[in-house]
This record gives structure tokens, C-alpha cells and sequence, in this order.
């Protein structure tokens, strides 16, 4: 006897329903499927047991009585035996059948912490992945790294895909065509663009950490690739969710200073108050008598009393729904950022709508839009004239910055050329403002049961403009100056390609993609600047009295024929290999396509034992890769541009020169036989489960070495030109990534969970090319370089250096201090040893508490900050002034014989020229380690589940903090500092840096 | 170059300034690195001497007084460039686009001074060449909109003070050739930068001032020199110091309360003369003293220190002045009076470093707290750090204290 039953299969943690859900009838073969409303109907005998199962859940079976109704919740699957990753072009597989590692992030675990960005919200969230934040202030960019540097000029950074299509995450900087240096080193420090995608949006991320997962991306990919997912909808009634995050940001650690010792100078041993800061030549010292001994003067915190609370708000509201036939959602975000400098901000509003919808039986279509303005003010940091840090930190105790008006509105300077903090964040703005659509529309065709053809063009579009306000009575541009430049890039990629699957005999499988792709990027800057202002407060380029303006396009387009083909022995044994061939407008002009293969094979050795109560799923790995970057545009050509005549002081001279142009090559000489460079990968790993999957572990070993490096390597001068881009140099990294997982207890009430990421990278550069022992990585200042040395990691500091004995003791000169080696060396690395994030998450009912710790082990810092703090008597230190200091080390007795010094210096020589950076100091005195251990995030929620409300379906309150407890014996800022930010190759680099944050937040969801 | 690295280390290594802090303290003290003057290191050779390559090699043909240009420029480059570093790259120097050298041979300077005499000469005998160029150069000539002659009377000018350099080779004959090269120079027009009230235009000594405002403040011995002989170049060369009057920095003092530089280097469009008729008096008279000739001497002295008083004011030299500074004779002219005149004429220049080193005059005392421990002024800056890395021909010298060729 046989009757028809229904019912509706939901998601035990969302209470949402789940399409797509098999119910099959136990020992029959027999069965269907859930809709998109999660329901189904089935005819079934009584006493039949029901096997409902999907991927990522437990199976769970019921057999059926004499009810009509069969409602089912499905858990959560925490073994994930058959979890499904997606892959490069978007190619879904089971992480199973992965002859390499992958490593996926939920989107929840992005938005948790109230990050902006999500690049900076991946740190600490995966092993092999490094992300390097810029410091505290909205906006600024954020730098992620895979398994280390692989290039020495170009860009390091992974390529980053939304839904399938790559997208723009560039760091651009605003400057003109007559600046003469680093253009990282100037100005603000700009957003990375990733910043316009709305965290919310996410739903999980996959991390493809080398050339074997990224193998199909070819050149671009050279990095590693991260491919976001986002939200899609589910079909069923309209659920809307909402939810409101406050957070609060502060401070998180500053330089010490010391609030004894007022302005002024030692004359003749001692100490003078100076305070003529009215002429303009102040001194700058804090090296004068005590405050308390002075009359009518008092001490200051002007750092304490600058910096405010940063507020950061965001809203987000999703709907989600659909039918049969269509599903959507639709999402708006807005997020209201204040930062701790005053007058900065970041807002963003965004808007995305993703739609699916099956045409026919055969054919789907879907369809995803975002829109984003994001706009924001920042704050110019390091050694520029607006900066806030430098004169924050070299103000004596003395001197009140808060009264930083003059009578007629102008600024009341302490160092005279350096604006006032309070002036400068009030008249010297930067702001920029973006809009960006980036969207895809794709077709899915069906061609029979083993075989579909898929479709993707996606665009990303964008309009940077910025601005930037000098305004009359600034130091750098008394007469006042104006800065726009737009940013105009637009992105497309199309992508064809066809898949099949096909089993044979219930052993053999076979799984193949066939395809092409063609991507094209358009820049153009357009720069404008006008000086000489008229009217103060009219920032208009027409209140210009001298107009400046240039412009530069860059036009590259590259196409490729791709396959990737995997073979699978009864589902244990894989073996896939891909390759992909390549054409590229910024290849040389000799040979313009490259090939890039890729063989992997996954193992899971565990099908072969008898199952047991130990070891639940092991899997042997292995890949080994070829991947590849492309020269940037244009350097296979020697060009003419304009040259400037600057000395590393000021900003030169430079074309147009009194109304006559003038161009001659420029200083970096093409290369017409230019190739990509090569990164061969090699990874070895082994996944295992224990105990029922409940211990994870997934370890690595890879081995990455990169040939044909592209190099802007450095020239002699006297050539006629200072750099070529070259293929030259190989340079290998290494290392370890090992992610383990547990559930110390797992129960019906209370879970806790552990997870930890451990990665160690290890750089070394092996060959710089013939003769060449150390090139200049990208020019910093004239003090330290950032250098490739071998032998030595990539990016190592470079910079003079005292001069020591065999055995390392200093060597002290007859005047009591160090004598300084006359030639420059490595004085230090700036990556770390290793890092490791470890996230605890303990579940009780609906409470969930995170905690996860993030610890840095190594990496040395340039800490000009706090040298120049001691030169100038401003450090807490340099308080400790009435007494002499001797320096250990040895000196000669006079006859050659070394003996150790006992000569006693002054205070002010000692933290002048040992632990300064004064005259006769070397730059290695002031290089730091740069370890931490750190609360990245904790975080507290409590979810009611609202069953039977018609309204309300859900409410969670949370309570976040982020690097709430910082440990580190960095002397400065938050050591996660980057002094030039994500465009830029420069690592280990703090010049009076903004400073970091520590945030706290409250946010509250409704589920509606 | 003439208002960068090169300029200032010249001026405060023979004390007409004074570093005050931060870099310029450095040099004050003999802290002389030797990545302190790539940027200008890398002008001479990439700006200056890799374009005139490119025009003898591109676009000589047809245009030999665009040719000609070219050599005069790319000899000052040269001499500027062994001037301050010794021993460089000459034949070989700015080659890389031309034939691909990148490692260019370094020549002994005395090679480098025979070639930078050549490069005038083969100058020379192009711009006598009748006709015009297939491009002329015209106004765009930023110094003498194509003035053939005043090119001629240049090259001339450099071919003296280049000929001067060597008396410590050989006295006679540097004056020898001195003198005949300047037999061919009159007042037609001195070669000067000149600069625009644009940031971009601005005089570097003025932006430097402005950019960099506590780092330099004119020399003590400078100052205390021109106060002593109330020189009337006083009140252009230097700005009145915070607490009144001119002062100067003494070396190693940190004296920020000296006087800047004034509006005759550092105005916003203050022109900068890089070889002028002054120059070329002086040259005169110093050959002829050597040569025994005191009265041809005392007269271009004369001439010199009073040209230049009027050049730099714009006013003729007062009586008293003139009495004391410009009347010299036969009997009372001295190597030292015409180089300390030369020193305070061609002020903030190489120059008057090159003269310190060959002559020894004016007398200076080192600074007594210099960071070598030695009581000696540097002799040449150290061989840049990019020449030591990358050109595995260089020649490398890292002590400041070795002389160069000529003034061993």
C-alpha cells in the first residue's frame, strides 16, 4: 500500500529551506528532489525508510509511520568529507579529488570583526596568507601576500576574482609626471580598490594559494588568486535581513615620549630654552632645560591630545527570494567611517543585485550588478609636508599645538616646514571619490546529461577622482595648491567554456574543461594641478594662478586557450592536469604567448583501510606547476618622456621649462626580448581527519622558485640610464602551511572549536643575474633601501651599517661613539619567521564566543620615527639625560691593540649619534623586531531563533573587539605598518606612520 | 648639479656655508656617504651627458652647431663629474642606448681632462662652421637663443678653466694654456641657468630654502671674510640673520640662528652663472701670476673684483671697497688675495672648492668635531654606491680624504 507524503527539508542553523535536497527510498534506488521552496512529494509504502541527503550536511534517514508529513532539518555536516571548493574560472570540485591546497573563509568570518576591507579581513584567516594594513586611518590600503614575494618589481599581490571574473584591486597614486621619487612615499595612503566590495555581499572565499590552483589564470594569477563568492538568492518567500554595526575605534600604541625636558639646545653643556618659534628658523630640539624649571611654561601631550575616537557605522540590508524559475537577491550597504585623525573619513554606499534564472530546461542565465561610491578624506603620512605624525612626534612638550591659529586664520607652526596637525587636517584635505559598477552576466547550456557550455563577459568600471588641498598659508605651497586627478580604468573579461563528465564501469571517471578567455584593461590618469592661489577657501583649479596638467593611458589586452582535465580511479585515486596558452600585448616583442601547465594528483589512502575509530579520511597530495607574470605595459620599448633635473632635496626642475619642452629617454632603458617570468611551483600535503572529523589537519610543504624575475635592475649611472627591465635572477620560496581544526567538545548545547593556521615562508633570492650581487627593489630614501641581496630574503633593508670586530663588538671611535662602516649593508628582513592565527569558538545554545589570537614571530622594522625622536630629545628615553653613557665595544688603546671602551659620552651625543639619527650615526641603530602576539579579533553573539513568528525570524546581538591586547617590543606604532602601502614593494618601512587601531563594536541582525 | 648635492657639500666643505642640521649637518661634520649624491650623479649622466650622446649620434648630421652644443655640455658634465668624484667614465660614460655598455670603464682624470679638452676642441671648430643647421636650435636655446658666438666664447672659457685645474701638475704650462684659450674670450655673455617664477622653474637654492629651511645658513668664514672687508655683496649674498645683522655658521655649530642664503643665490628666479667672464678674469690673472706677469695680473684682478661687485648689486663697487679690494699692483698682487676674491666671487659654486683644493686658498680650519677624527677637509666625494654595485668596471674610492689626480 502506497501513498503520497510531503514535506519540507530546512537548514537547522538559518531555518531556511534547501533546494535540491535528495530523498531517496533505502534499497530502491527510487527517490526525488526538493524544489527551490524546499518541499517535496513522494509516493512511499509504509514502514519505507527515507535517506535525505545533501553535499555539506549529514545524511539523515527516517522511515516513514503512518504520518502524511515528513518535515526534515538538516545539520550542518562538521566532517566535510565531500566539501566542495571552487576552483579557478569558477570550476566547482570536491576538495577531495585536489591534488593541491585550497583554503576557503566564510563570509561570516570576514564581516565578524566590522572590517571594511576585505582584503584586511582575511589576516590571520589562512595559512600561507600574509596581509600587511597600512595603519589606523580610514581607507588606507591594505597588502596581502601567498607563500611570499615572488617578483621583485612588479606586483606582488594576488589577482582577485568576484564570481568568476577578475577585478581591479590596484593601489593607484596620485602624482604628477615631474615628481621626481617614489610616488609612494608622497602623499596620502591610498585606498587598495578592493575596498569598494561590500563585505556583507560575501559568501565564502576560496584562497588558490600558487601557480597549481591558479595554473589557469595564467599570467595574471603569478600570485596566487582569491575568488570571492557572493550571496546569492534562494528561492521561496521574500526574506529580508538587516543589520547595524557601531564601532568605536582608539589608539592602539604610540612611540613613548617624554613631557620633562622643554625646546631648546645644549650650549656648552647646558641646556637653553629656545623657544623662538616665531622666527623661521625654530629649534627644533627638545634638548633644553626642564619645563617645571621654566617660568610660564608648562608640558604638553600634544600626540594624546590630538588623536580622537574613530566611530565606524555600517548598515546592511539583503533581500533574498524567488520561484521555480528565478531566484534574487538584492542588497544595499552604507558604512560611515570617522577615524581617530580628525576630518577623516570613509563612506561607502553599495548596492548589488544577483540574479538566476532557468530560461529552459537546458539553459540557465544569471546575472550579478554592483554599484559602489565610496569616497573618503585621509591624511598624509610620513615625511610630507601636511603629514600629522612627524610633527605630532618632533614637538617639544613645551609647545601647545592645540593653539594653532594665527590671528589672520593662517597656521601657527612649530616646525617650520611642517604644517600644524590641527591646521593640516582642518585646510589641507585629500579626498577621493570612486564610483564603480562592476558586474557579469553568464549562460549555462546544458548540451546533454554530460556535457554544458558556459558563458561569462563581466565588466568592472571605475572613476577615481581625487583631490587634494594645499591651501594658502601651507609650508609646502604658501601661495596654496590644487590637485585633481581622475582615474578612469575599465576592465572586460569573457570567458567560453565547456565541460563534461563522464563515469565509466562505476570506476573510471573522467572530468574535463575546455575553454578560452580574453581580458582587456584601459587607464587613463589624467592629472591637474593649479597653483598660486587667489581667493583662499576657493578650491577651484580656476582659482589658479599657474596650471600644471598631464595624462597617461595604458592599453593591454592578452587571450588564451585553456584545458583542465582530471581523471578519478573510484573516487580515491585523482589525477588532473591543466595548461594554458597564453597571449599578451605587454610580452616583448620577440615572443608574445607563453605556455603554462599544471599535474596533480590526490590520493585518499583511507578508502583502502578498513574503516576504523582513529583515522576517518586521510588524502595524500601533490602538484607541481608552472605559472607565470607579465611584464608590465610598455617596458619592452625605450621611451621619451620629460626629464627633471632633482638632488633627493627638492622637487627639481622640470619641462615644460620657461615655455620650452624637452624630452629626452627615460632613465629606465626597454627590453624588446622580454619574457614572463617563471614560477615553478612544487606542493606536497597530506589532509587528515581524525576521530570522527574531529581533528582536522591539512599540511603543506611547497617550494616555489621563480626564474627570468623580472627586474628593473639597477645600472651604473655613468651608463646613461639608471635601470633596465630584465629577465634576470631566480629567487625560491618555501615553507610551510598547516591548518588544524578540532571540536574539543562537541554536544548538543555546547561546542568548542579551535582552529589554527600556522605558516612559515622562507625567501631567498639565489641569483641576481651576472656581476650582480644586490639590486635596489624600489627606491626609498637616501638614508635605507629596500634590496634584493642573495643569499639574503627579498626586500632585505639595506643601509650603512657600524663597524664591528670579527666577533661583532662595535668598534668605537676615539671621540667616544661608534665608527660607521664606509660602505652601506643589510642590516635586517623585514618578513617575518613565521606567523599563526589561532581562533577558539565556543558555542553554547545561542551564544557564540570567538577569540582569535594572531601572533608574528620575526621581521625586522626601519623605525626612522624613533631615531629621529632620540636625535631630537623627544623620546621617553632620551629623558634619562643627566648622566653620561659609555658604549660597549672596543677601542684602540692607540698602539692597534683593541681594548674595551670605557670613554663616557654626553646624554645628547649618545642619543644623537648612537641611538639617532645625527651626524655620525648609523642607520642600523634604529631597526627593530617587529614581532607581536595580538588579540586580532573576540567577539560575542547571541542569536534567538523566532520559530513560528511571522515577522521576525531571527535576532543576534553581538559585541566585537579587534586587536583589543597587543604584546610586542616594537618602540612605536602598531607594528602592522606600512609606511607606503599596498602599491608598493616596500616592506619594514615606518617614517612617522599613522598610527594603528583597537576597535570595539556592538551590532545588532534581524532576520525579517 | 650646480644648485644640488654637488654645489652644497661644495660650499659647506670650503666653509661659505655652514650645514646646520639633518643631511646638510652631516656633510658638515665629513659624514659623506656614498649614496648621498646618486640623484646627481645620475643627472650628470643620465640628463646631461646621455643626451648629448644621443644628439652627436642621432642628429649630428647636418646640425653641427646643435653638435657643437652637445660637446660644450657634455665637457662641463664631465668636469663636473671628475671634479667631485675623480677617476669616471668618460669615453665609455652614457653609452647604454647607443651600444649597450653598461658597465663603462673608468678613465684616469687625466684622460678625462685630455677628452674634455678635445670635446671644446672638435666644439670649437664646429661652431666656426659657416651655414646654418637643418634644425636650428634658435629660441629654444634656453642660454643664448643659438648664439653661435657666445657658444665660441664659452667653450673657450672652459677650456681655460680646465686648463687652470692642473697647476699642481704643471703651473706654466696649465697657465700657458690658460691663457691662450682665453685670448679668445671677452664680456659677450656669460652661461647662466636661469630660472621661472613656476614651482617647477624655481632656482633650487630658493626652493631648497624653502623646503628645507633648518638644514643650511651661510659659513662663518665666508661671513666673517666679507664683514671684515665690508664687502657690498654682503646683503645679497646673505639674509639678516633672527637676531640682526649677518652671521654665519661656524662648521659642526648647528647655528640655526645664522644668516640664510640671500637673494643673489636663493632668490625664486635668481639666475645661476656656471661660466662667466668673471670666472675667466680671474683665470687671467692667477696664469699670468704664474707666469710672472704681476701687472697683467693685478689688472684682471681688478677688473674681475670689480665686475663682479657690480654684476652682483648692480651698482658700482664703493670707493673704500675699491681702495682695499681693487687696486691692486705689480708689486702688491698675491696668489692668496686673488684666490680669496675668486672664492667669494664665484660663491656657492664648485668651483671655489676645486680652487680651495688646487691652491689652498683661502686658509681653512676643519671643523675640529668632524666625525673622521682627522683634522682635514674631504677631497672629492665618495664613489656613488650604484657605481660600486652595478659597474663591475668602477673605480671605486670611498675615502673622502684621498685627492683626486690633479691635486696630488
Amino acid at each position: 500500500q502506497t501513498r503520497t507524503i510531503t514535506g519540507t527539508v530546512k537548514d537547522s542553523k538559518g531555518n531556511s529551506p534547501i533546494p535540491g535536497v535528495s530523498v531517496a527510498v533505502k534499497g530502491k534506488g527510487t527517490g526525488t528532489s526538493t524544489g527551490p521552496t524546499g518541499t517535496y512529494k513522494l509516493q512511499v509504502a509504509n514502514g519505507t525508510t527515507l535517506v535525505f541527503s545533501f553535499i555539506g550536511y549529514t545524511s539523515q534517514e527516517v522511515v516513514v509511520g503512518d504520518q502524511n508529513v515528513v518535515d526534515i532539518t538538516l545539520e550542518e555536516d562538521k566532517k566535510q568529507l565531500n566539501e566542495v571548493v571552487v576552483t579557478a574560472l569558477g570550476i566547482t570540485r570536491e576538495k577531495k579529488s585536489l591534488g593541491y591546497n585550497v583554503q576557503s573563509v566564510k563570509g561570516e568570518d570576514l564581516v565578524r570583526a566590522g572590517e571594511n576591507n576585505i582584503i584586511e579581513s582575511l589576516s590571520s584567516k589562512a595559512a600561507g596568507v600574509q596581509v600587511i594594513g597600512s595603519g589606523g586611518t580610514p581607507g588606507a590600503s591594505s597588502k596581502i601576500l601567498i607563500r611570499g614575494n615572488s617578483t621583485f618589481t612588479g606586483n606582488n599581490q594576488p589577482l582577485i576574482v568576484i564570481d568568476g571574473v577578475p577585478v581591479d584591486n590596484s593601489t593607484n597614486s596620485t602624482v604628477s609626471q615631474t615628481y621626481p621619487y617614489n610616488a609612494n612615499l608622497q602623499g596620502v595612503n591610498n585606498s587598495n580598490r578592493a575596498l569598494d566590495i561590500n563585505p556583507d555581499d560575501i559568501a565564502s572565499v576560496t584562497i588558490l594559494k600558487g601557480p597549481s590552483a591558479a595554473a589557469l589564470y595564467g599570467a595574471r594569477a603569478g600570485n596566487g588568486a582569491i575568488i570571492y563568492t557572493t550571496k546569492r538568492g534562494k528561492a521561496g518567500s521574500v526574506h529580508v535581513t538587516y543589520d547595524f554595526n557601531a564601532g568605536f575605534d582608539k589608539v592602539s600604541q604610540l612611540p613613548k615620549e617624554q613631557h620633562i625636558y622643554a625646546q631648546g639646545s645644549i650650549k656648552n653643556g647646558v641646556p637653553v630654552y629656545l623657544p623662538n618659534f616665531t622666527t623661521t628658523a625654530p629649534v627644533v630640539e627638545s634638548w633644553g632645560p626642564k619645563i617645571s624649571s621654566l617660568n610660564g611654561v608648562t608640558a604638553h601631550d600634544n600626540t594624546k591630545d590630538f588623536f580622537q575616537t574613530g566611530t565606524n557605522f555600517t548598515h546592511n540590508v539583503s533581500a533574498t527570494g524567488g520561484n521555480d524559475v528565478s531566484t534574487y537577491r538584492i542588497s544595499l550597504s552604507r558604512a560611515d567611517q570617522k577615524g581617530i585623525v580628525p576630518n577623516t573619513n570613509f563612506y561607502r554606499t553599495s548596492v548589488r543585485a544577483n540574479f538566476d534564472t532557468k530560461v529552459t530546461q537546458r539553459l540557465s542565465m544569471n546575472a550579478s550588478m554592483s554599484y559602489a561610491a565610496t569616497e573618503g578624506t585621509k591624511a598624509q603620512n610620513g615625511s610630507n609636508t601636511s603629514g600629522v605624525m612627524l610633527p605630532l612626534m618632533r614637538t617639544p612638550a613645551s609647545f601647545d599645538l592645540k593653539d594653532y591659529l594665527k590671528p589672520d586664520g593662517s597656521s601657527k607652526n612649530f616646525v617650520n616646514n611642517y604644517d600644524n596637525p590641527y591646521w593640516t587636517t582642518a585646510n589641507n584635505p585629500f579626498q577621493d571619490k570612486v564610483d564603480r559598477f562592476v558586474g557579469n552576466i553568464g549562460a549555462n547550456y546544458e548540451i546533454n546529461n554530460w556535457l554544458k557550455a558556459t558563458y561569462k563577459l563581466g565588466a568592472d568600471v571605475y572613476t577615481d577622482g581625487r583631490k587634494q588641498i594645499f591651501a594658502i598659508g601651507s609650508n609646502g605651497y604658501p601661495t596654496g595648491q590644487l590637485e585633481e586627478n581622475t582615474i578612469r580604468n575599465r576592465q572586460y573579461y569573457s570567458d567560453l567554456i565547456l565541460s563534461g563528465h563522464k563515469e565509466f564501469n562505476e570506476k573510471y571517471s573522467i572530468t574535463a574543461n575546455v575553454g578560452g578567455n580574453v581580458t582587456q584593461t584601459q587607464t587613463q590618469n589624467l592629472y591637474g594641478r593649479g597653483t598660486d592661489l587667489s581667493i583662499p577657501n576657493y578650491n577651484n583649479l580656476g582659482n589658479a594662478s599657474t596650471l600644471y596638467s598631464d595624462e597617461a593611458t595604458v592599453l593591454t589586452r592578452s587571450s588564451a586557450l585553456f584545458y583542465d582535465v582530471q581523471f578519478g580511479y573510484k573516487n580515491m585515486l585523482f589525477i588532473g592536469t591543466t595548461g594554458r596558452n597564453e597571449w599578451s600585448s605587454t610580452f616583448g616583442l620577440h615572443k608574445n604567448n607563453f605556455f603554462y601547465p599544471s599535474v596533480n594528483a590526490s590520493f585518499v589512502f583511507t578508502d583502502l583501510v578498513p574503516k576504523n575509530d582513529i583515522l576517518t579520511y586521510g588524502k595524500l597530495r601533490g602538484a607541481i606547476a608552472r605559472g607565470g607574470l607579465a611584464p608590465d605595459p610598455y617596458t619592452s620599448l625605450t621611451y621619451y618622456v620629460k626629464p627633471y633635473f632633482a638632488d633627493g632635496f627638492t622637487d627639481g626642475n622640470s619641462f615644460p621649462f620657461q615655455k620650452q619642452n624637452g624630452f629626452v629617454y627615460n632613465n629606465v632603458i626597454g627590453n624588446a626580448n622580454l619574457k614572463p617570468q617563471t614560477a615553478v611551483e612544487k606542493e606536497i600535503g597530506l589532509d587528515l581527519k581524525f576521530f570522527d572529523a574531529r581533528l582536522n589537519v591539512e599540511a603543506t610543504y611547497y617550494h616555489k622558485k621563480t626564474s627570468d624575475l623580472l627586474v628593473r635592475r639597477p645600472l651604473a649611472g655613468s651608463s646613461g640610464f639608471q635601470k633596465i627591465v630584465d629577465n634576470t635572477g631566480a629567487m625560491v620560496n618555501k615553507g610551510w602551511e598547516i591548518s588544524l581544526s578540532g571540536d574539543v567538545i562537541r554536544s548538543r548545547d555546547f561546542n568548542w572549536n579551535i582552529n589554527i593556521n600556522f605558516t612559515r615562508n622562507k625567501n631567498e633570492v639565489l641569483e641576481l643575474g651576472e656581476g650582480v650581487s644586490e639590486i635596489d627593489v624600489e627606491p626609498a630614501f637616501t638614508s635605507i633601501g629596500s634590496f634584493a641581496i642573495v643569499g639574503k630574503p627579498y626586500g632585505a633593508l639595506y643601509a650603512s651599517r657600524w663597524k664591528r670586530t670579527d666577533k661583532g663588538e662595535l668598534i668605537i671611535g676615539s671621540n667616544g661613539l661608534p665608527i660607521v662602516d664606509a660602505q652601506n649593508g643589510n642590516i635586517g628582513n623585514p618578513f617575518p619567521d613565521w606567523t599563526a592565527g589561532a581562533r577558539s569558538t565556543f558555542n553554547y545554545k545561542g551564544i557564540t564566543l570567538g577569540v582569535l589570537f594572531d601572533i608574528r614571530q620575526g621581521g625586522k622594522i626601519w623605525n626612522g620615527t624613533i631615531a629621529r625622536m632620540h636625535q631630537l630629545g623627544r623620546t621617553e628615553e632620551s629623558a634619562d639625560r643627566e648622566r653620561t653613557y659609555v658604549i660597549p665595544g672596543v677601542t684602540d688603546d692607540g698602539t692597534g691593540k683593541l681594548i674595551p671602551n670605557t670613554q663616557a659620552i654626553t646624554a645628547e651625543k649618545y642619543f644623537k649619534s648612537y641611538l639617532g639619527d645625527g651626524a655620525g650615526s648609523a642607520t642600523e641603530n634604529a631597526v627593530y623586531d617587529g614581532s607581536w602576539v595580538r588579540l586580532r579579533e573576540v567577539s560575542l553573539s547571541y542569536r534567538w531563533n523566532l520559530k513560528g513568528q511571522k515577522i521576525i525570524r531571527f535576532i543576534e546581538l553581538t559585541g566585537t573587539g579587534r586587536n583589543l591586547w597587543l604584546s610586542t617590543k616594537y618602540p612605536g606604532v602598531d607594528p602592522e605598518t606600512s609606511l607606503t602601502g599596498a602599491g608598493s614593494n616596500l616592506t619594514g618601512f615606518d617614517y612617522f606612520n599613522n598610527p594603528g587601531t583597537k576597535s570595539y563594536a556592538i551590532g545588532v541582525k534581524l532576520g525579517l | 648639479v650646480y644648485a644640488g648635492t654637488p654645489a652644497r657639500t661644495a660650499g659647506v666643505l670650503t666653509q661659505q656655508l655652514g650645514g646646520t642640521a639633518d643631511q646638510m649637518l652631516a656633510i658638515d661634520m665629513y659624514d659623506i656617504k656614498e649614496g648621498d649624491a646618486t640623484n646627481d650623479w645620475n643627472n650628470i649622466y643620465n640628463n646631461v651627458i646621455q643626451p648629448c650622446n644621443d644628439i652627436v649620434a642621432q642628429y649630428s648630421e647636418g646640425n653641427p652647431h646643435n653638435k657643437a652644443m652637445a660637446l660644450v655640455i657634455k665637457a662641463m658634465g664631465l668636469g663636473v663629474a671628475t671634479d667631485m668624484w675623480g677617476d669616471v667614465p668618460g669615453q665609455e660614460g652614457g653609452m647604454g642606448n647607443i651600444n649597450g655598455n653598461f658597465s663603462p670603464k673608468y678613465d684616469a682624470q687625466k684622460d678625462i681632462y685630455a677628452q674634455i679638452q678635445s670635446l671644446l676642441d672638435e666644439a670649437i671648430g664646429l661652431l666656426k662652421t659657416a651655414g646654418s643647421d637643418v634644425r636650428e636650435v634658435g629660441a629654444n636655446d634656453l642660454f643664448f637663443k643659438g648664439d653661435l658666438a657666445k657658444w665660441l666664447n664659452t667653450a673657450y672659457l672652459l677650456k681655460a678653466r680646465y686648463a687652470i685645474h692642473l697647476t699642481k701638475k704643471n703651473a706654466n704650462d696649465a697657465a700657458t694654456k690658460a691663457l691662450d684659450a682665453l685670448s679668445n674670450v671677452t664680456n659677450v655673455g656669460d652661461l647662466r641657468a636661469t630660472y621661472g617664477e613656476s614651482y617647477n622653474e624655481n632656482n633650487q637654492w630658493f626652493q631648497f630654502s624653502q623646503g628645507r629651511a633648518t638644514l643650511l645658513r651661510m659659513g662663518e668664514n665666508l661671513i666673517n671674510m666679507m664683514k671684515a672687508s665690508n664687502d657690498p655683496r654682503l646683503s645679497v649674498y646673505a639674509a639678516v640673520a633672527p637676531g640682526g645683522g649677518y652671521v654665519g655658521a661656524a662648521p659642526g655649530s648647528e647655528n640655526q640662528n645664522a644668516s640664510e642664503l640671500g637673494t643673489y643665490m636663493a632668490g625664486q628666479t635668481s639666475p645661476i652663472t656656471l661660466a662667466g667672464y668673471v670666472e675667466a678674469l680671474f683665470i687671467k690673472a692667477e696664469a699670468n701670476l704664474i707666469l710672472g706677469k704681476t701687472q697683467e695680473a693685478a689688472d684682471a684682478y681688478n677688473t674681475a673684483v670689480l665686475t663682479h661687485v657690480q654684476n652682483a648689486t648692480g651698482s658700482p663697487a664703493p670707493a673704500a671697497f675699491v681702495t682695499a679690494y681693487a687696486s691692486e699692483t705689480a708689486a702688491s698682487i698675491t696668489k692668496e688675495k686673488i684666490m680669496n676674491q675668486k672664492y667669494v666671487a664665484l660663491f656657492a659654486q664648485i668651483e671655489a672648492y676645486t680652487d680651495w683644493r688646487r691652491t689652498g686658498f683661502p686658509t681653512l680650519t676643519p671643523n675640529p668635531h668632524n666625525v673622521l677624527n682627522k683634522p682635514a677637509i674631504p677631497r672629492r666625494l665618495p664613489t656613488d654606491q650604484n657605481e660600486r654595485l652595478y659597474n663591475k668596471n668602477a673605480v671605486v674610492t670611498s675615502d673622502i680624504l684621498k685627492p683626486v689626480w690633479w691635486d696630488e
